[in-house]
């Protein structure tokens, strides 16, 4: 589907940022509606910024002076560990957040809409690299929320004719991630590292992630617009990598060991985790271009460049 | 056994509570009294005329410390969750997580939620439709009690309260009334067009099937779900699929007479088919369907007649 307009929720943000200059690359017509102002290294100058909350009643009125082709739901509560505590707080942000959305496209006519979801939500899957369709056993609020949002659309779909595609993230990572969040394995060690901070090792730090560029994730997006297949496609790499084995590709870009602080306690919920890329190839003639290591030296180079 | 039942003044409310008050249970009854004509109270139990998302509920169990809750208390619509899926899911998603949250802080260690197998596996291919743990439900109401049972499940592992989801089929039988908004269920529909000498409207060409399991049999799963610890999601329904035009000349057979019938579009939304495949709940709970739909019809028919029929 070719497309003029398009509107990210969660512009301001890791993902959104970079999709949204990809976006105004291609020569599309951006609105970013988010909770906060982009900070200066994520604010692209040719696009309107809206900033309130996704669940106020001003998004629709956002949506129909728009009236985008297109729909990026990028904004979300996306703490896993935080919806553990405070499952209510992350339904508030994710599924109402994302119905009101879904509501204001609905009502005026978006043609597309590609929804931020997130491997997490197959639970501890039997199948590594796990395939689209392995049932999903979601086990935290966040992971539950992302499914319902998967599942909205679908009903949207039957309903009101909505043209939807669901992309599981994997771990993203890259540039302009927030290392002083709890989440982000990367962004946390290159920042704690470059800053001289020791660095926590959960439980034994041999839970394996899937992590995938943000450069990848963007081309996944922009290829889940230009589908018109109505599915949930995983975007990974199908590999999976430990918190040490991580921690080395870091410690060899910087070039200089962490102080390691064993966290025996803390619990991953899912322990492992890597995602099937075989739809997305064949569906959106999507693959993974960046190895870690790699993009692990891309982004650290990011990072010392902000020292 | 101290149990809480949220929308306990209502149908299968009032009907539950009645049966654990006589087989001796404390029973606390949380209703906000606003959706239909007629509420049944049971005078045995104590009731908070509230809502299961008001502000005083964690007092209450603070006060009360509950040993189970049965939440039946919900958006019930599916019509209404399509026209305002927000609201759906602010009562059927973030206020009943919020329960959730308080039972466990209060000690309560079963949590009973009624969820919706019509719903859930929409018009799924396979009838009876055995448990699924994958469904793509085909209204925002079908896929708040999906999300909701994922919740649970989710819960398992972080508190100390068991939770079981009964995805219940299409419960019928005495005290079930139209809502105040003037919906309700296929027979109170029909038995209030009846009563009010207008006709019956069938939406579609009379085809489309429920599965639909009396009042009767839809406590006492409850009440088995109570007396064990099984956790997980269970179906309960009959496997039996009875058509909406049986369900017309069942009530015809019924009344004696017949009475003017119209058919309409179908509505967007709706389950075309929906049959239960009850396994589940005879492998886990040891119950089973025990009320023929003739029977049930019977005793629905006479109550809404002697409640709503007009006196001469």
């Amino acid at each position: 589907m070719t497309y003029q307009k398009a509107l990210v929720t969660g512009g301001s943000g890791f993902i959104g940022s970079h999709l949204v200059d990809a976006l105004v690359a291609r020569g599309v017509v951006v609105t970013v509606v988010d909770l906060v102002e982009p900070t200066d290294d994520r604010r692209n100058d040719q696009v309107t910024y809206k900033v309130f909350d996704i669940r106020d009643k001003g998004l629709t009125q956002t949506v129909f002076s728009v009236m985008p082709d297109v729909i990026f739901h990028l904004a979300a509560h996306v703490d896993d560990r935080a919806s553990v505590l405070d499952p209510v707080m992350n339904a508030e942000h994710n599924i109402m957040g994302t119905l009101n959305v879904l509501e204001a496209s609905r009502k005026a006519g978006v043609k597309r809409f590609v929804f931020a979801s997130t491997g997490i939500a197959y639970g501890r899957a039997d199948v590594i690299p796990t395939p689209e369709s392995t049932v999903s056993k979601p086990l935290t609020p966040y992971a539950v929320s992302k499914l319902s949002g998967e599942r909205y659309l679908k009903c949207y779909e039957t309903v009101h004719g909505l043209s939807w595609m669901a992309l599981r993230f994997a771990n993203v990572y890259g540039p302009r991630q927030d290392g002083s969040k709890e989440c982000g394995a990367i962004a946390i060690f290159t920042s704690r590292l470059l800053a001289g901070q020791s660095v926590n090792i959960n439980n034994d730090g041999k839970t394996t992630r899937d992590y995938v560029h943000v450069s990848d994730i963007v081309n996944g997006c922009l290829a889940a617009a230009d589908s018109t297949a109505c599915e949930v496609v995983n975007l990974g790499t199908a590999q999976q990598t430990t918190t040490l084995d991580l921690l080395t590709y870091v410690e060899s870009a910087i070039g200089k060991s962490a102080e390691r602080i064993e966290k025996p306690g803390v619990v991953d919920v899912v322990k492992h985790c890597a995602l099937s890329v075989d739809k997305a190839r064949s569906l959106l003639q999507w693959a993974p271009l960046t190895p870690l290591k790699l993009g692990v030296e891309q982004t650290v180079a990011w990072y010392k460049s902000r020292l | 056994m101290k149990i809480v039942v949220t929308g306990g003044a209502g149908f299968i409310g009032s009907h539950l509570v009645d049966e654990l008050v006589r087989t001796g249970n404390e029973v606390l009854v949380i209703d906000h009294y606003q959706r239909e004509k007629l509420r049944f109270e049971n005078p045995s139990a104590t009731i908070h005329k509230i809502s299961f998302g008001h502000e005083s509920l964690e007092q209450i169990f603070a006060a009360e410390r509950p040993d189970a809750v049965v939440h039946l208390a919900a958006q019930i619509s599916v019509t209404a969750s399509i026209v305002d899926p927000l609201y759906d899911a602010q009562r059927n998603i973030l206020e009943s997580l919020r329960l959730v949250q308080i039972a466990a802080k209060a000690g309560c260690h079963r949590f009973i939620f009624v969820s919706s197998g019509g719903a859930i596996y929409g018009d799924h291919p396979v009838r009876p439709t055995p448990l699924l743990d994958d469904a793509y439900p085909l209204s925002p109401y079908g896929v708040a009690k999906f999300s909701f049972e994922h919740y649970l499940e989710g819960f398992k592992e972080q508190y100390g309260l068991k939770p079981i989801s009964l995805r219940f089929a299409n419960v019928f039988g005495p005290r079930q009334q139209l809502k105040s908004t003037g919906e309700g269920n296929v027979m109170a529909v029909y038995l209030a067009r009846i009563i009010q000498g207008e006709p019956v409207v069938i939406f579609g060409d009379g085809s489309a099937t429920r599965d639909y399991v009396y009042v009767r049999d839809a406590v006492s799963a409850i009440i088995a779900a109570l007396a064990s610890d099984v956790t997980g999601i269970v179906n309960i329904g009959t496997g039996i699929g009875i058509s909406v035009q049986e369900v017309y000349d069942t009530i015809m057979d019924i009344h004696g007479d017949r009475h003017p019938l119209i058919y309409e579009p179908f509505r967007k939304g709706e389950v075309f088919h929906s049959v239960i495949d009850p396994a589940t709940g005879r492998e886990s709970l040891g119950w089973e369907a025990k009320v023929s739909f003739r029977e049930g019809m019977e005793k629905m028919y006479a109550w809404f007649m002697e409640h709503f029929g007009k006196r001469n």
